[in-house]
């Protein structure tokens, strides 16, 4: 009976020290919740890690405030509780604070205050850019006059903290209240110094965990990733990549051979970075861009007819780079694919070869670059010096600027053209021009450097490129037609019928990029991502995704990776399903022989369409199930069938698909992003106890557990006469 | 198995066993045989099999020593310069650590 107390009494003690170990932590701890922190993380390249990593258990150090630049010299003078963990105002975490707090040794962590609070507003300029982007797979990087930005340095803000290596974890805190608990209940409360003093312990501490996989270089991670002899066959990076989206005005003529010099190329990125993961909502960087690429797609859609006939000799194809941020991955590769007669890629699957896309089928290439903060109120054409030293290049270029100089006049907009002798500003189209010969332009918002401060960083916010709804009721916000919007509908117009004219040479005035359409997309992709535009461009299973990502911030830009398959990320899925709609065509009851009511019924006969129409033409097309417009009086959306010539590519570097690719052959991008572990990031503070105190606990343990150790031995040595003793039964 | 219960020349003979059993690269067997019978061959009063049995148990001393040294000092080499050989280490690593060159 009294054993079966004791069990009895011992379970519940072991039941109520499970119970409350929950509470226990939350007692020790103070977590910062997984979605109101974003991390620096760790890529690698060629011959480098670039990017931050903690230790594996996370780095721990005495939290110390930094608001002034008094308080940055105080902890490297003086602070004496080495190492700390500094809690930076955004003004402060630029380039030279965060050299000065790594040289001083006595840093383990750095944290970011990143919230709309006015009290905290961003440094006068950040880009974590290189101030000379893509300057490694630059068409000039052999140029002795224009290598290494010596002509125009095109980002002066850039300090390449992306591509520095950091020993130590780096994060930004989004959330308000939390940053207020670290400062007044943590900071204040045990670790302000009073009069140059640091008051007793208990000290309040942080950890901070950003633990990556990844090591050395990508030759060495992709190598390891792929060793057999690995017990633990895991990846330890993966890389960069996703898709590129491709459009037609028309299918091509697959009978024929194309003209050489008769496509008509225009292209837009859609990828940037930052610091930070997920934290990259690049409206001047990226999107203002593409966003003209998808109106000026809109525009010329509406004029298709017209169009139609012109296209047969001088097809035009619209491009959306992804990866470009990194060297160039989407554009590198499609020019690989284009080489290799690959391209566009169904067409091979088919072994039709006659309407393959070759570099030199490419007569015109416009890029549309970052186009939201237009300097001196003009929009300036960049073109390439070194090419130009062919005459018949330079005309054909020049005829291309006239063009487009006098559609943008008919469009009011102002457009001039950047200095001659200046080298093109980082673009898709430097991939194709150092290989060939091809006349083009890239458009853009700044006569030289950049316009943008922000660069490619979690600054690169809407409000950068005029899109700011002041005392706009919330419920208008949606069609609310900001200065933004105006400046990028006018400029697509200008693109639009500039294409036209290269297209058909002559003009037309009726072409106009709507307005609303740029309003509906900057809203979707830079303020709000569950809107009507976005709702009706998904397929329903997309669109449920969607609806998770309610309340969190836009959609990140950053590339991704990319395992081999065609995954996409959001900007991509959703860029890629506007291009779908604005280049093809809804299809009606009668050319798919259902009624609009059956949902399902059309939809089903959607996807046979897409999956029987095998002959070489059809196959220009793809047939898209979209949910399509909501219909107000049934509150449902009876979804859309969408033909279209948009399709996807590959934008992975071919470095990653070639067997036995040389790494040294510097040939293709090699970028790639670390792994790491669903735990490996975390944010949160507790009470540090002094170092003595911590060191004389575990000496009284085992003190303890020794003096325990003899008692035990003593009396079991006298067990004999303490206990009386029983026969052994064995 | 309780030692004290066996007779002495069973002991010889598993002793003997362990020894011999070691050469087949197994220097567990050894360092066992050398902590087992290490009463039986030092301490106890000596007995008819102590001689042999005090030799298999310093041959197999000796033995988990070399095997000690070889082991340790290859471990300390490979952990110090599997980062510099590369490929090479990768290849003979079963776990490949996360995080660090």
């Amino acid at each position: 009976m009294a054993h079966l107390s004791v069990i009895l009494a011992a379970t519940f003690l072991l039941l109520g020290v499970c119970v409350s170990a929950d509470r226990t932590h939350q007692k020790i701890y103070y977590d910062i919740s997984d979605s109101d922190f974003a991390m620096c993380y760790r890529r690698l390249n060629l011959t480098h890690e670039t990017g931050c990593s903690s230790s594996r258990k996370g780095n721990v150090g005495v939290l110390q405030f930094l608001e002034t630049p008094e308080n940055v010299t105080w902890l490297i003078q003086n602070g004496a509780h080495a190492p700390y963990v500094a809690l930076l105002t955004p003004e402060l975490f630029v380039h030279d604070v965060i050299y000065k707090l790594r040289d001083s040794g006595k840093i383990n962590g750095l944290l970011v205050i990143h919230t709309n609070l006015s009290d905290y507003l961003p440094p006068a300029s950040f880009s974590p850019d290189s101030s000379c982007p893509n300057e490694y797979n630059s068409m000039y990087s052999g140029n002795s006059t224009y290598a290494h930005c010596s002509n125009v340095t095109w980002n002066p803000d850039g300090d390449s903290l992306v591509f520095q290596r950091f020993d130590f974890p780096i994060g930004i805190l989004k959330n308000w209240t939390q940053i207020e608990f670290m400062i007044e209940n943590c900071y204040r409360k045990f670790n302000e110094p009073v009069d140059g003093v640091v008051g007793p312990y208990p000290l309040c501490a942080a950890q901070v965990k950003s633990a990556m996989d990844g090591a050395k270089d990508t030759p060495t991670c992709i190598r390891r990733s792929n060793t057999i002899t690995n017990l633990n066959p895991i990846g330890y990076c993966d890389p960069l990549g996703d898709m590129n989206s491709f459009a037609f005005i028309e299918p091509l003529n697959s009978t024929d051979t194309l003209a050489n010099e008769s496509v008509t190329l225009v292209a837009a990125r859609l990828d940037s970075f930052s610091l930070f993961f997920g934290t990259d909502p690049a409206s001047d960087s990226s999107v203002a861009g593409f966003l003209t690429l998808l109106s000026v797609v809109e525009a010329l859609s509406k004029v298709k007819d017209k169009l139609q006939t012109a296209v047969k000799d001088r097809p035009i194809l619209f491009v959306l780079f992804n990866g470009e941020a990194f060297e160039y991955i989407g554009s590198t590769r499609m020019l690989y694919e284009m080489e290799n007669n690959f391209f566009p890629g169904f067409l091979q699957e088919d072994d039709i070869g006659a309407a393959l896309i070759r570099p030199e089928h490419i007569g015109n290439f416009i890029e549309i670059g970052p186009v939201g903060i237009p300097e001196e109120d003009s929009l300036w054409l960049h073109t390439d010096p070194v090419i130009a030293a062919n005459p018949s290049i330079k005309e054909k270029t020049d005829y291309l600027v006239t063009e487009m100089k006098k559609a943008a006049t008919g469009a009011g907009l102002n457009v001039t053209s950047a200095p001659e002798v200046q080298p093109l500003p980082p673009a898709s189209f430097q991939a194709f021009l150092k290989k060939y010969s091809i006349p083009g332009f890239i458009l853009t918002d700044h006569r030289s450097h950049f316009q943008n401060k922000f660069y490619n960083s979690r600054f690169d916010t809407h409000d950068r490129i005029s899109v700011v709804y002041d005392n706009v009721p919330a419920n208008e916000t949606y069609d609310h037609i900001t200065q933004g919007a105006k400046n990028l509908a006018k400029a697509a117009t200008a693109v639009a019928r500039a294409v036209y004219a290269l297209t058909t040479n002559s003009s037309d005035d009726s072409i106009v990029a709507d307005e609303l359409t740029m309003t509906h997309m900057l809203y979707c992709f830079l303020i709000d991502h569950q809107c009507e535009l976005f709702n009706s461009s998904l397929s329903s299973a997309n669109a449920a995704l969607l609806e998770k990502h309610a309340g969190t911030d836009p959609f990140s830009t950053y590339v991704g990776i990319n395992q081999g398959g065609s995954s996409r990320n959001w900007v991509s899925i959703l860029a890629h399903g506007i291009l779908s709609r604005f280049s093809g065509e809804t299809e009606t009851e009668e050319s798919l022989n259902c009624t609009l009511t059956k949902t399902s019924e059309c939809e089903k006969k959607c996807k046979e369409k897409n999956d029987n129409d095998k002959n070489s033409y059809a196959r220009w097309f793809l047939y898209t199930w979209l949910q399509g417009p909501l219909n107000i009086t049934t509150g449902e959306r009876p979804g859309i069938c969408v033909k279209s010539t948009a399709n996807g590519s590959v934008a992975r570097s071919a470095a990653f698909d070639i067997d036995g690719y040389d790494w040294q052959s510097n040939e293709f991008p090699v970028w790639t992003e670390s792994r790491w572990s669903n735990d490996a990031m975390l944010v949160r503070v507790f009470l540090l106890p002094e170092h003595s105190y911590e060191v004389a606990l575990l000496c009284g343990g085992l003190a303890l557990t020794i003096v325990f150790f003899f008692l035990v031995c003593c009396v079991s040595k006298k067990s004999d006469a303490i206990f009386k003793s029983t026969p052994d039964s064995s | 198995m309780d030692l004290g219960r066996v007779k002495d020349d069973v002991k010889l003979d598993l002793c003997r066993k362990y020894y011999l059993g070691g050469f087949a690269f197994l220097p567990f067997l050894w360092f066992i045989n050398s902590v087992w019978f290490f009463k039986d061959a030092f301490i106890k009063e000596s007995y008819d099999q102590q001689k042999q049995i005090k030799t298999y148990v310093i041959r197999s001393m000796i033995g988990t020593a070399i095997w000690v040294a070889v082991i340790s000092t290859w471990v300390t080499v490979f952990q110090l310069y599997r980062a510099d050989w590369g490929e090479t280490a990768d290849r003979m690593s079963f776990i490949i650590p996360k995080g660090i060159v």
